[in-house]
């Protein structure tokens, strides 16, 4: 063979050779030259007296050169959220992209996903989780199993998230045991206000700037305005205090419980991991109730409800069809019906209150948090996503679209401008910051379970099936028992 | 001993290489989730802890505790017990209906047999509303005469009755095969019943029910199967509602798994299921003897 030609071994070995060769020159740090300041000692004589003086003198020195930080790899951050109405995805697609065009390597995959529920739990057991979720999940359930990344550290580091900047109460909501799991995101507000047609007010004789402010108040207003034909039949409804109102048959960290709110006792201790529902003033709450409810007529109310659904988005819901009259609602309420009955004029107010508070004005402002799966592998973008999705410019995207609110308090000012055409929106801007008080909402391991009892309890209010008193000392038992069974490493700590 | 040939290991191992992916399949789909599951029944478990193993706890509190799960059971039991007779009746008697010499007879057969092809939740928007109390085709007639509206999604009373209307109405499947068996029975047996003086009534009762009898043992068997595990049509249209009148065992069940994560409560919900409705299918197998009837035997 002639010495010229290579053969393929020498090829190999030789190519082996180079490349090793070249992995260590990339590898050798890099040495530049560099002019620094130095600080010297020396000693010179002032006024006949040795001293010691410092003196900063310039020398060249040969210095590594700093690496670059490497360039980060490309990263796709998976965003699952449950809102399906079309100007809410689109509000989200559009963060998604926006983000996406950062020129940060990260892109995000926006994902619409139904029964959140459901296939966030599976995913979490499957491994599979998104690296960042938004809403419609049993959150504590899931603080609760360690299933979350706790954000405490990368809300110390993080110079776009200051939790100072967002309203009192609302991070509250998403710790547990001293672990933040989420920030507050998209869908934040109060959640305590009184919403009243006012066309209705005006044809009951009724003023608007006098809105009743207890629950005796609340009952006299019902008799004047609830209407019903002469075989029973509900033909306007003013209120439906429980089931007609997701604010008053919640139990949840992202909107606290009218009826415990109002009557001024929180029905969870965090401290104590303790239950109370069995009160006085429960069973107050419970004999209010139970009086309207007896007089609408439980099962013409259910008739009457399920002949109108809806909500408030679609113009066949009660409310916007002019069918009912009021509805203890959150902050949301006012886009809601501007778009499903524009036509309508509307007023908010405060919720009411027994006659022994009559003066403390409470409010909640709750929220959804956003969340990161512990199983995440992209934790770091996926926080830096999180940082976007609550910064003020995606909360100006989707109050845009769906006029919902963020959770920073500089979304709360009442003179904000775009809010003009929605002048009950105000009054709830308003109530945030002139709150007596505010109140956050509870932290709950059983949540779901507990709401769901809570929801029995009135319901068996409702068809006479339990006393007011009975129906607090079942529940306070229930849901007691419950957590015992599912937490006992809870209830031992 | 018996031995194989080498033809018939081979022919023996194609086979099984042919249905290995099925075999996988139930193994890891359908074998190993319900041996899970009954390990589960036996633990407390929510998923996404390490299940933690309590033996007979959560069976115990099924049998002793759990007051909503007593609830639970009446009303499935009531669903059962009305539902499933009255599915097969209607089935039966539209079946009946359409084995007879009539004008559009395809017609007819084929609109009876359009329920069963509507996915459940379109059924479940066009019965809510045409049953809506208010706007609904027969509570605005109700009204328009100044009666009260019949509450049919929304009275405790009314509303389990109501399902078990909807179900009635699709039960396109189970019509088919009366209407098949009906068509199976014998011309001879007719003529020969006639000869011998039966009526119309004597005819319909000691031909054709007899002859009948295995569609209808098929049927009583699928139907107590489907209706203890109802749950679509009934989360749609009153997701456990009225005063929790409709919360049935499925619905219990997935409320248990999905909402409070005691999926360990669920496993032993749904053996406990599986105990039921072996227990009702073994008792409706052996009193088969006394009241099915197969041609010649």
């Amino acid at each position: 063979m002639s010495a010229n030609t290579i053969t393929r071994r020498r090829l190999l070995q030789g190519a082996a050779l180079a490349g090793t060769a070249g992995l260590l020159v990339a590898c050798q740090p890099k040495v530049v030259e560099k002019v620094v300041e130095k600080v010297v000692k020396e000693t010179v004589i002032i006024e006949g007296t040795p001293k010691v003086v410092e003196k900063v003198v310039k020398e060249t020195v040969v210095v590594e050169k700093e690496a670059a930080a490497p360039a980060r790899e490309p990263a796709k951050v998976v965003w699952w959220f449950q809102w399906n109405a079309p100007a809410q995805m689109e509000a989200f697609s559009t963060i998604a992209k926006n983000f996406g065009e950062m020129d940060n390597g990260i892109t995000v995959e926006a994902l619409q996903v139904p029964t959140m529920q459901d296939k966030m739990l599976a995913a979490v057991a499957g491994g599979n989780p998104p690296d960042v979720g938004v809403c419609c999940i049993q959150y504590v359930g899931f603080y609760v199993r360690g299933v979350f990344t706790p954000l405490d550290d990368y809300l110390d580091a993080s110079e776009k998230i200051k939790r100072e900047d967002f309203v009192p109460g609302l991070f509250e909501s998403m710790v547990w045991r001293g672990k933040t799991y989420g920030v507050p995101a998209c869908e934040c507000g109060p959640r305590f206000g009184y919403i009243f047609n006012i066309d209705h007010l005006e044809e009951a004789g009724l003023d608007p700037d006098n809105l009743p402010q207890t629950w005796d108040e609340t009952w006299d207003w019902h008799t004047k305005l609830t209407k019903k034909d002469a075989a029973g039949n509900l033909e306007q409804l003013f209120l439906d205090p429980f089931f007609g109102s997701t604010t008053a048959a919640a139990l949840a960290p992202n909107c606290a419980s009218l009826y415990p709110t109002s009557w001024g006792f929180s029905p969870w201790d965090g401290d104590t991991m303790t239950f109370n529902f069995d009160n006085p003033q429960m069973v107050e709450a419970f004999t209010w109730l139970k009086k309207m409810y007896d007089d609408i007529g439980v099962e013409k109310l259910d008739a009457f409800s399920q002949a109108n659904p809806g909500g408030r988005y679609v113009p066949t819901g009660a409310m916007p069809a002019g069918l009912r009259t009021a509805e203890f609602v959150g902050y949301y309420a006012p886009g809601e019906l501007h778009v499903s009955a524009p036509d309508t004029r509307w007023v908010a107010g405060w919720c009411p209150r027994p006659e022994s508070r009559r003066n403390v004005r409470y409010q909640n402002v709750g929220g959804h948090p956003i969340y990161i799966p512990l199983a995440s592998k992209v934790r770091d973008q996926a926080f830096e996503f999180i940082e976007y999705v609550t910064s003020e410019e995606a909360i100006d995207i989707i109050f845009k679209a769906t006029a919902w609110l963020g959770g920073r308090k500089a979304g709360y000012d009442a003179n904000r401008p775009d809010i003009s055409h929605l002048p009950s929106l105000k009054w709830y801007l308003e109530s945030a910051n002139t709150a007596d008080e505010l109140v956050a909402g509870p932290v709950i391991p059983n949540q779901a379970f507990a709401t769901t009892q809570y929801q029995r309890a009135v319901s068996a209010l409702q068809y006479g099936e339990k006393t007011p008193e009975q129906a607090a000392v079942d529940l306070q038992k229930e849901v007691t028992e419950d957590l015992a069974k599912e937490f006992p490493e809870l209830l031992v700590e | 001993m018996k031995r194989w040939s080498r033809q018939t290991t081979r022919s023996a191992i194609n086979g099984y290489a042919f249905i290995s992916p099925w075999l996988v399949g139930l193994a890891l789909f359908t074998i190993y989730p319900i041996i899970a599951s009954l390990y589960y029944s036996f633990t407390r478990y929510d998923i996404v802890r390490e299940p933690r193993w309590i033996g007979l706890e959560n069976y115990v509190t099924l049998a002793t505790q759990d007051l909503i799960f007593r609830r639970v059971m009446g009303n499935t039991i009531y669903l059962v017990a009305v539902g499933v007779p009255a599915g097969i009746v209607v089935a039966y008697l539209l079946a009946l209906l359409l084995n007879n010499e009539m004008k559009l007879r395809p017609m007819f057969r084929t609109i009876f047999f359009l329920p069963a092809l509507v996915p459940a939740v379109a059924a479940a928007e066009v019965w809510r509303w045409v049953l809506n109390a208010q706007w609904g085709l027969i509570n605005a007639w109700v009204k328009a005469r100044g009666w009260p509206v019949i509450p049919f999604l929304s009275s405790e009373g009314w509303a389990k009755n109501t399902l078990i209307l909807i179900h009635c109405w699709a039960q396109g499947q189970a019509m088919m095969v009366f209407l098949a068996s009906l068509q199976d029975v014998p011309r001879s047996l007719y003529d020969a019943a006639e000869v011998d003086g039966a009526n119309r009534l004597q005819r319909f009762w000691y031909v054709t029910v007899p002859m009948t009898t295995p569609a209808m043992l098929f049927l009583v068997i699928t139907h107590l199967i489907g209706m203890f595990q109802y749950f679509t049509m009934g989360w749609l249209l009153t997701s456990g509602g009225p005063n929790f009148s409709t919360e049935f065992f499925s619905i219990y069940l997935y409320r248990n798994a999905f909402e409070y994560f005691k999926m360990g409560y669920a496993s032993a919900l749904s053996w406990v299921l599986f105990l039921i409705i072996m227990l009702f299918t073994v008792v409706t197998f052996r009193s088969s003897e006394r009241w099915v009837y197969y041609g010649g035997s």
